[in-house]
C-alpha cells in the first residue's frame, strides 16, 4: 500500500517543495536576525566570544 | 582535577583543560605527516607504476582509502578536536563537562585511527568511498562520537555565558549531522568478524553514500572548521567577527542547502533525472552562503591587512578562507551538468577537492596551530621564518597540485569525449589518455610534496616551541579564570524570542537536525520505499559465489578506485563502453561499485570483452597486454587461496539482504563454486597455466570480471537473434 502510494507519486514535484521550502527559511531567518533589539545582541556576542573570562592567578608565562 | 568552585560574590572561579587540546595538537601533528606523507605516495604510485612495490599491502587501490581516510578523520579530526575543546570551553566559560570523557574520546579516536591504519593495507574494507572501515571498526566510530558529543553539550550545559556563539552553532550542527550520516550509511550485515555488506543496493546505495560522501565533507571538512574560522580569525584579529547577522544568515542557509547538494556527484548516472535536479540546483545555491561565509571571515580582517602580511596566524586563515571562497565557487561550476559532464570522472574532481582540503583545511590548520601552541604552552612561536618559509612551500606546492590537475582532467575528459566527423571516437585506445596525462602526475607529485615539507618544517617549527617551553617553564599548573554563573545573568527585559532560542541549546539542536534532515528524506527516502526507482528486469540474475568471491577480492583490492562501472547516457561513451547503466543492472550490486574516477577504464560492460587468458596476464602484469598501462601489478592473486567455504555464508547474508538465491543456491555453494573456478581454469591451462591456479584468487576474479555486464549483453543478443 504505502510502496503503491509513493510509486504514483510524481517525483519532479519534489524539486520545487524543495526549493520553496528553502526559500521560506531564508527569508525567515533573513527577516528574523533584523527583529527589534537585535543590533545591540549581535553587538554584544560578538565581543564576548573575545574574552575568555578575568584570569583570576595566572602561572608562569614565558616571553 | 576540576578546579570549579563558588567564591564569594557573583564569581565562580574555574579552569581550562587545556591538556586535552594539547594532546591533540600532537596528535594534529602525527597524522598530518602520516596523511600527507601517504598522498604523495600514491601520487608518485600514479606517475610510476613501480611505486606501488609490487606488494598487495602498498598498492593504489588500497593505500588511496588509507590516504584519504587519514586526511580526513586523522589529520583533520584531531585538528577539529583540539579547536572544538579549546574554544567550547572559552566560548562557555567553563571547564569540559568531563575530563574522563575527554580522554576517553582522545585515546579510542586515535585506536580507531590505528585500527584503520592496519586494516585498510591488509584490504579489509567496506569498498564505500570514505567509509570503507569495517563494522567493529564503525560501531567504536559511533561510540566514540557518541561520548564526544555527551562532553560537548555538557560543556554547553554547564556554561557561565548566556549567548551560544556562531562557532557552537557551527560545532552543533557538525556533531549532530555526523552522527546521522555515519550511522545511517554504515548499517549493513556481517558475514565475518571483519567482513560485511551494506543493507543498501545499487541507486539506492549510491544515494545514501552520496549522501554521505558529499555531507562528510560538508560537516566534516567544512562546518567545524567555519565554526573555528569563526572563533579563532576575531581571536587572532583581536576584533569581532565583521557581520554577526550575516553569520546568522549564513548558518542557516549552509545547514540547509549543504545536505540536498550528495546527488551531483551522481549527475548522468542511472540515479533518477529528479534527483539529479535537485542535487545540482542545489548545489549552485550553495554558492551563496559559502561566499557569504568567505567575505564574513575576510572582511573580519579589516583594518588589521598589515597584521596578515605580518603574523603567520592570520597570513594562514587570509589564505585559507580564500580557498574556501576558490573551492566553492569552483564545486557549484562543476555541479552545473554539462560541466560535470567533462569533469566527472577526471583529476579536475582531485584537484578541486585538494583546493579544499589543503587550500582550506591544512592553512587553516596551521593557521590555528601557530595560534594555540604559543597561547597553550605560553611562550612565543620558535621562529616566524619559518612559518612564512612553510607558507610559500605550502601554496607554491598547493598551486602547482591545482594547475596539474586542471590540466591533466580537462585534457582527459576531451579526449574521451573526441568524436571525429565519421562519428567515430579520435581516441578509442583509453590508454592514449592515460599517457598524455602522466606528465601532469609527475607535476602533482612535486607539488605534493612541497606541501609535505611545507608541514614538515611547521612541525619542527611547533616541537621547537614546545621544547623551549618545557625547558623553560616548569610551572605547567592551570590558569585560574572568574566569571559570574549563568544564573547571574539578568533576564532582561523585552528579550525576544530568539534570545531565548539561543539560550537553549537542545531545542537549537533540534532545529538544525530537522534543517538536515528534510534534504536528506526528500532525496533518499523515495528510493528506500519505493520499488519503481529500479524497474525490474528480469534477466538481471544475482552472482554466482564464485562470482561473488571475485567481486569481494575487487573491492578488497579497491579496483574501484581507478575504475567506475557506470556508463553515462552519451554517444561518445556509448561508442567507448556500449550501452548506458541502467538501475536495475546494480539491484545486486551490496555495496553499489560505481566509482569516481577513471583512472582506467569503466567495467560496466567489460565482460566477454577480451578471453580469460587475457585477463589472466593483464592482472600479473598489465604491461604485457597493454603498453605503458599505469595499472599495478597483482602477483599474489596468483599465490593467495580463494576462501572457498566462506562463501556459502556470503550468499545466506546477500539472501538476507533480499537478494533471490534459492536454499539450494545455498546449499550447493561450495560445489558450486568449485565447479565455475575448475571450468575457468580449465580453459587457461591451454595456455600453459598450471591447473592449480583454481584454488587461487586470480579465478574468481576473472568471473566476476567476465560476468560483468553480459545479462544485458546476452539478453540483448537473444531479442537480435529473435528478430532474425
Ligand atoms: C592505479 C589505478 C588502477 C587500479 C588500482 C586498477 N586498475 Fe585496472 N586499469 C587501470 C588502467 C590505467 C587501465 C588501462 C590500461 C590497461 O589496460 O592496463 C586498466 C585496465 C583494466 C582492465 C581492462 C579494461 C578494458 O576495457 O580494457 C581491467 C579488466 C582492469 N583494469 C581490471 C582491474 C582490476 C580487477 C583491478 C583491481 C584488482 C584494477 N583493474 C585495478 C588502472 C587501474
Amino acid at each position: 500500500m504505502k510502496k503503491e502510494v509513493i510509486a504514483s507519486m510524481d517525483m519532479s514535484i519534489l524539486p520545487t517543495i524543495g526549493l520553496l521550502l528553502f526559500l521560506a527559511v531564508f527569508i525567515g531567518v533573513f527577516l528574523w536576525s533584523f527583529r527589534k533589539g537585535s543590533d545591540l545582541t549581535y553587538d554584544e556576542a560578538g565581543k564576548a566570544a573575545l574574552e575568555d573570562g578575568n584570569i583570576v592567578s595566572k602561572k608562569g608565562e614565558l616571553q | 582535577m576540576s578546579t570549579d568552585s563558588t567564591n564569594t560574590g557573583h564569581l565562580e572561579e574555574f579552569s581550562y583543560n587545556d591538556r586535552i587540546t594539547k594532546w591533540f595538537v600532537g596528535a594534529t601533528m602525527l597524522w598530518g605527516c602520516v596523511a600527507l606523507l601517504l598522498g604523495v605516495i600514491i601520487a608518485f604510485q600514479l606517475a610510476y607504476w613501480k611505486f606501488n612495490l609490487g606488494l598487495e599491502w602498498t598498492t593504489f587501490g588500497r593505500l588511496r582509502p588509507l590516504h584519504t581516510n587519514a586526511a580526513i578523520f586523522a589529520f583533520i579530526g584531531n585538528a577539529i578536536f583540539a579547536g572544538i575543546y579549546y574554544s567550547t570551553e572559552r566560548l562557555c566559560k567553563t571547564r569540559m563537562f568531563s575530563d574522563t570523557l575527554g580522554w576517553l574520546h582522545f585515546w579510542g579516536w586515535q585506536l580507531i585511527i590505528v585500527a584503520a591504519a592496519i586494516s585498510l593495507p591488509l584490504g579489509l574494507t567496506t569498498g564505500k568511498e570514505y567509509a570503507e572501515l569495517e563494522w567493529p571498526i564503525d560501531i567504536s566510530i559511533a561510540v566514540i562520537w557518541v561520548i564526544f558529543a555527551i562532553n560537548f553539550f555538557g560543556t554547553l550545559v554547564k556554561r557561565r555565558e548566556k549567548h551560544i556563539y556562531v562557532a557552537l552553532w557551527f560545532y552543533i550542527a557538525t556533531i549532530l549531522t555526523v552522527a546521522v550520516l555515519h550511522i545511517v550509511n554504515s548499517i549493513s550485515l556481517p558475514v565475518s568478524l571483519m567482513k560485511s555488506y551494506p543493507i543498501y543496493a545499487g541507486v539506492q546505495d549510491a544515494l545514501v553514500q552520496w549522501w554521505y560522501g558529499h555531507n562528510a565533507v560538508a560537516f566534516f571538512l567544512t562546518t567545524p572548521f567555519l565554526g573555528l574560522m569563526y572563533y579563532f580569525i576575531p581571536k587572532a584579529a583581536k576584533r569581532p567577527v565583521y557581520s554577526y547577522r550575516l553569520s546568522i544568515i549564513h548558518f542557516w542557509s549552509l545547514v540547509f542547502i549543504y545536505i540536498w547538494a550528495g546527488p551531483h556527484h551522481l549527475l548522468y548516472s542511472s540515479v533518477p533525472d529528479w534527483v539529479q535536479t535537485v542535487g545540482m540546483t542545489f548545489s549552485i545555491i550553495l554558492w551563496m552562503p559559502s561566499w557569504g561565509g568567505m567575505i564574513n571571515g575576510l572582511l573580519t580582517l579589516r583594518g588589521v591587512w598589515d597584521k596578515v602580511r605580518t603574523e603567520p596566524v592570520l597570513k594562514f586563515m587570509a589564505t585559507a578562507v580564500t580557498f574556501y571562497g576558490m573551492a566553492t565557487f569552483e564545486g557549484p561550476l562543476l555541479s552545473i551538468k554539462s560541466v560535470n559532464y567533462l569533469g566527472h570522472f577526471t583529476d579536475w574532481i582531485v584537484g578541486h577537492v585538494h583546493a579544499g582540503t589543503i587550500g582550506w583545511n591544512y592553512m587553516m590548520t596551521a593557521g590555528m596551530l601557530y595560534f594555540l601552541v604559543p597561547k597553550l604552552w605560553k611562550t612565543h612561536l620558535f621562529s616566524k621564518k619559518l612559518a612564512n618559509l612553510q607558507f610559500w612551500t605550502a601554496t607554491i606546492g598547493l598551486v602547482l597540485y591545482m594547475m596539474s590537475m586542471w590540466a591533466a582532467g580537462i585534457t582527459q575528459g576531451l579526449m574521451w569525449r573526441a568524436v571525429d566527423a565519421s562519428g567515430r571516437l579520435v581516441y578509442p585506445n583509453f590508454i592514449e589518455t592515460v599517457v598524455k596525462i602522466v606528465p601532469m602526475y609527475w607535476v602533482r607529485a612535486f607539488g605534493g610534496v612541497l606541501v609535505l615539507l611545507g608541514f614538515f618544517i611547521m612541525v619542527y617549527n611547533l616541537v621547537k616551541t614546545i621544547q623551549f617551553a618545557n625547558k623553560n617553564n616548569k610551572d605547567q599548573a592551570e590558569d585560574v579564570y572568574a566569571a559570574p554563573p549563568l544564573s547571574a545573568a539578568k533576564e532582561e527585559h523585552g528579550a525576544s524570542a530568539h534570545r531565548k532560542l539561543e539560550g537553549l541549546p537542545m531545542l537549537f539542536s533540534v532545529l538544525t537536525l530537522l534543517a538536515v534532515l528534510v534534504g536528506g528524506i526528500v532525496e533518499i527516502a523515495p528510493s528506500l520505499l519505493s520499488d519503481k526507482f529500479v524497474e525490474k528486469a528480469p534477466h538481471i540474475k544475482p552472482y554466482t559465489g564464485l562470482e561473488l568471491a571475485g567481486r569481494d577480492i575487487y573491492i578488497k583490492e579497491g579496483c574501484y578506485v581507478c575504475h567506475s562501472q557506470q556508463v553515462r547516457p552519451t554517444p561518445s561513451e556509448k561508442l567507448r563502453y556500449g550501452d548506458p547503466s541502467t538501475a536495475a543492472e546494480s539491484v545486486y550490486d551490496h555495496p553499489f561499485q560505481w566509482g569516481s574516477r577513471r583512472i582506467g577504464p569503466d567495467l560496466a560492460r567489460v565482460g566477454g570483452k577480451y578471453n580469460d587468458m587475457w585477463h589472466f596476464r593483464h592482472m600479473i602484469n598489465p604491461r604485457d597486454v597493454t603498453p605503458k598501462s599505469i595499472m599495478p601489478n597483482y602477483g599474489w592473486l596468483t599465490k593467495n587461496k580463494t576462501n572457498f567455504k566462506v562463501i556459502q555464508k556470503k550468499l545466506k547474508v546477500m539472501k538476507a539482504l533480499g537478494v533471490p538465491y534459492t536454499d539450494e543456491q545455498i546449499a550447493n555453494a561450495f560445489n558450486d563454486a568449485q565447479m565455475q573456478a575448475e571450468k575457468i581454469t580449465k580453459g587457461l591451462t591451454e595456455h600453459g597455466v598450471p591447473m592449480k591456479m583454481q584454488s587461487k584468487e586470480i579465478i574468481p576474479l576473472i568471473a566476476y570480471l567476465q560476468r560483468l555486464g553480459m545479462d544485458s549483453a546476452n539478453a540483448k543478443k537473444a531479442i537480435e537473434e529473435g528478430q532474425e
